[in-house]
């Protein structure tokens, strides 16, 4: 952790006051500046005010708490956003990184993870390919080279397959959906579905995984998409 | 032909109103019984009344047979009268006394002959046609046109009698008129709007007996289908899950009606099923509710005892609470949190599967399901003292399945054996024809056995987990069913019991 973590500034949208006066205090307690905001109107006045990062919850009392992230993302916007979601909706958090959300917790969370998660989020680039070389474990990815290996061994790639690769260890630990992998790797042109994702993950997969059955690099998030696995 | 369609119009009221219900908002021109009618009627009267026409054409041919010109003077006929004239005292020709004779008898008594002088008067008659001459000069063969013309002129042959005008040495010397005897009716030649009055006596019968058999014949035929309909609108009769169903229908026939009929049945059979299925469901889910509202408020129970003796320890007691014990209290609470988490989360899981969600498939690598349930459950086993292994053979094929959950239910089976094991749990995937076996493998004291089958399920005798209404192994089985898998379980031979869950590799899209 970087020592501005004091500096940082949350807005926390929740309408529920309990949760509300919880995550406003762990949050304080972890080091952040907190405002909260309780409705979708009350929430579109503060983020104008300098926000780096939004806690957010879906259901609002006056509003789909996706369309202020849509309309952030539509003016421009990268700010980071984490999503606050119920467990038992995974089409939720699909829509919700789609519309550009970086990250959700699953209610009822753990405040740790919530807050390792904001400490990670803070960390990340947010969804750009890096030039530098990139290493996980044993496998690395030279982006200039255009080479990828395993220690000594170098791995045979197609050029999607190391593009793919190349998007997603530049930013590890983030779960992305199919769509946002088609748009980002293949392009908003490309007009494919999400088994396109799912079999070059597989030929991915199949030739940097020791076992492809159980594949430690590229893990899926169930019913969301993938995401590279983060150094741990 | 507007009398062809009268037949029609009595049938309407063949699907009495008051009889049958549905079928009483079939406007008239719309139902089958009256569409029968009319085809039926119109077909038969056409039928009948084109067999009267050509009856009649045919007696028409006969009389035309005998045209003027075919009864020329040159005839047979013609010569036989020529010759046998006589001058009367009036100077005028007539047939001879024996002429009279012949013609008499030849002719017979059904038929009759009236001889006109050059002049068209009637100079003498035969015996039956006397009558008519009797009347007077109006004789009334004339004063029909059709019938008599006054100048007998070749232009107007008249209908139903034949003529011969007979000339000697070129000398017209009288008209011989022989009338045909059917032609003598009272209202023979009397028209009615136009129509010859035969015609239309002949158009009423037909018309008559054309509509009352098609009403009877389509009463006939339509009468099973009413019966049908009204059979089927008995209003029903529900008595609590029972529900009793209007039916089951007479097939008898062997026609298209007892297709309906059987047709009806079977349907009548499928809402059975359903309503016994949607009834059992019912029963399931009510008997669901109760044990759930029941493992609810067992750990809220033990939740709000924990807080309020943190509270009187805090407040009431005196002496200072140790930090180990309130450690204790909150580690207690937590337990209870989380039991009331894993019930509301497999709460949400079952109503969705129940609202028939649609699976959310994707591929889904054995080792790596495994290998997160196990990362996942970790913390729990750990706390429990278990050890949480894995045990995955490599190069397992990847299943097209909803992991989300397929996750869910491993982690319910794995929190199921953390609390029986005794010191270790193994999760464990393996390769079964076509499918792949999840296993759960715990060392703990396995499960109740009857009969020599083991009960997975939780039964009133035997309550394998005395806190919970088994919500979590319905989920399992729930999304097992849902992949077109099956939830299974035995003993293990070293002790322990093994769930396992079997799902098919290739996956059929739901």
């Amino acid at each position: 952790m970087n020592a501005s973590t004091e500096s940082r500034k949350i807005l926390l949208v929740e309408d529920d006051e309990r949760i509300r006066l919880e995550v406003l205090d762990s949050l304080q307690a972890a080091g952040f500046t907190v405002s909260v905001a309780a409705t979708l109107a009350e929430s579109q006045e503060k983020v104008q005010s300098d926000m780096d990062l939004i806690l957010l919850d879906l259901g609002l009392p006056d509003g789909d708490g996706l369309d202020l992230c849509r309309s952030l993302r539509a003016s421009g916007s990268d700010i980071p956003i984490i999503l606050l979601t119920a467990r038992d909706a995974p089409e939720q958090r699909v829509r919700g990184l789609d519309v550009g959300a970086d990250d959700y917790v699953v209610k009822p969370f753990h405040m740790p993870e919530l807050v390792a998660r904001i400490r990670g989020l803070f960390r990340r680039s947010g969804g750009k390919s890096s030039t530098g070389m990139l290493r996980t474990d044993s496998l690395w990815l030279d982006p200039q080279a255009r080479t990828v290996g395993r220690d000594e061994q170098r791995l045979e790639l197609k050029p999607r397959e190391f593009d793919l690769l190349h998007f997603m260890m530049s930013n590890p630990g983030r779960a992305w959906t199919r769509d946002q992998l088609i748009e980002r790797v293949w392009g908003k042109s490309f007009d494919g579905d999400a088994r396109t994702v799912d079999l070059h993950i597989a030929r991915l997969r199949s030739k940097i995984e020791k076992d492809p059955s159980d594949p430690r690099y590229v893990e899926t998030v169930w019913g969301v998409g993938y995401r590279f696995q983060e150094e741990s | 032909m507007t009398s062809g369609q009268q037949p029609a119009k009595p049938t309407s009221p063949e699907l009495a109103p008051a009889q049958v219900r549905k079928a009483s908002r079939v406007p008239l021109t719309r139902r089958i019984s009256v569409r029968l009618a009319l085809v039926l009627g119109l077909s038969m009267f056409s039928l009948m009344f084109l067999t009267s026409i050509l009856v009649n054409f045919a007696d028409i041919a006969d009389i035309e047979q005998s045209d003027p010109s075919t009864l020329s003077a040159s005839t047979p006929f013609a010569r036989y009268l020529t010759d046998n004239l006589t001058l009367n005292k009036n100077r005028q020709y007539e047939p001879t006394d024996n002429a009279k004779v012949v013609l008499e008898t030849f002719l017979g008594i059904a038929e009759t002959y009236v001889w006109l002088d050059p002049d068209d008067r009637v100079l003498m008659t035969g015996t039956a046609a006397r009558r008519y001459v009797e009347l007077g000069d109006d004789w009334p063969l004339c004063s029909s046109a059709a019938y008599c013309s006054v100048d007998l002129g070749p232009s107007a042959p008249p209908a139903g009698s034949t003529w011969t005008r007979l000339a000697i040495e070129g000398r017209h010397i009288g008209t011989f008129v022989l009338i045909f005897f059917e032609l003598r009716d009272a209202n023979v030649g009397s028209k009615f709007w136009g129509i010859p009055v035969d015609i239309m006596l002949r158009l009423l019968a037909a018309s008559l007996i054309a509509g009352l058999t098609s009403v009877l014949l389509v009463n006939f035929v339509t009468r099973r289908l009413s019966q049908l309909a009204t059979d089927a609108t008995v209003p029903l009769r529900s008595q609590a899950e029972l529900v009793d169903l209007p039916g089951p229908f007479d097939v008898s026939g062997g026609d298209e009606i007892s297709l309906l009929a059987i047709a009806l049945n079977t349907m009548r059979g499928r809402i059975e099923e359903l309503v016994a299925s949607l009834a059992e469901r019912d029963r399931q889910r009510r008997d669901w509710i109760a044990q759930v509202s029941h493992d609810l408020r067992t750990p809220l129970t033990a939740l709000s005892a924990c807080l309020e003796r943190a509270r009187d320890r805090l407040i009431v007691t005196e002496q200072p609470i140790s930090r180990e014990a309130v450690l204790e209290m909150i580690n207690a609470a937590r337990h209870d949190r989380q039991r009331m988490q894993m019930l509301v989360e497999d709460l949400f899981e079952l109503a969705r599967l129940d609202a028939n969600d649609t699976l959310n498939l994707e591929p889904v690598p054995p080792g790596e399901l495994i290998r997160q349930t196990t990362k996942g459950m970790g913390a729990m086993a750990n706390e429990s003292g278990i050890e949480l292994k894995s045990d995955v053979g490599p190069g397992l094929p990847t299943v097209r399945a909803d992991g989300r959950r397929l996750m869910r239910a491993l982690e319910n089976l794995t929190r199921n054996a953390i609390h029986f094991a005794n010191s270790e749990v193994i999760l464990s995937a393996q390769l079964d024809g076509e499918h792949i076996k999840l296993l759960v493998l715990d060392d703990g004291p396995g499960f109740p056995e009857k009969d020599g089958k083991v009960l997975l399920e939780l039964t009133e005798s035997h309550p394998r987990r005395p806190d919970s209404a088994g919500l979590g192994l319905v989920v399992v089985r729930r999304v097992a069913d849902a992949h077109g898998g099956e939830l299974g379980g035995e003993n293990r031979e070293q002790g322990g019991a093994c769930v396992w869950v079997r799902i098919p590799i290739n996956q059929k899209n739901k």
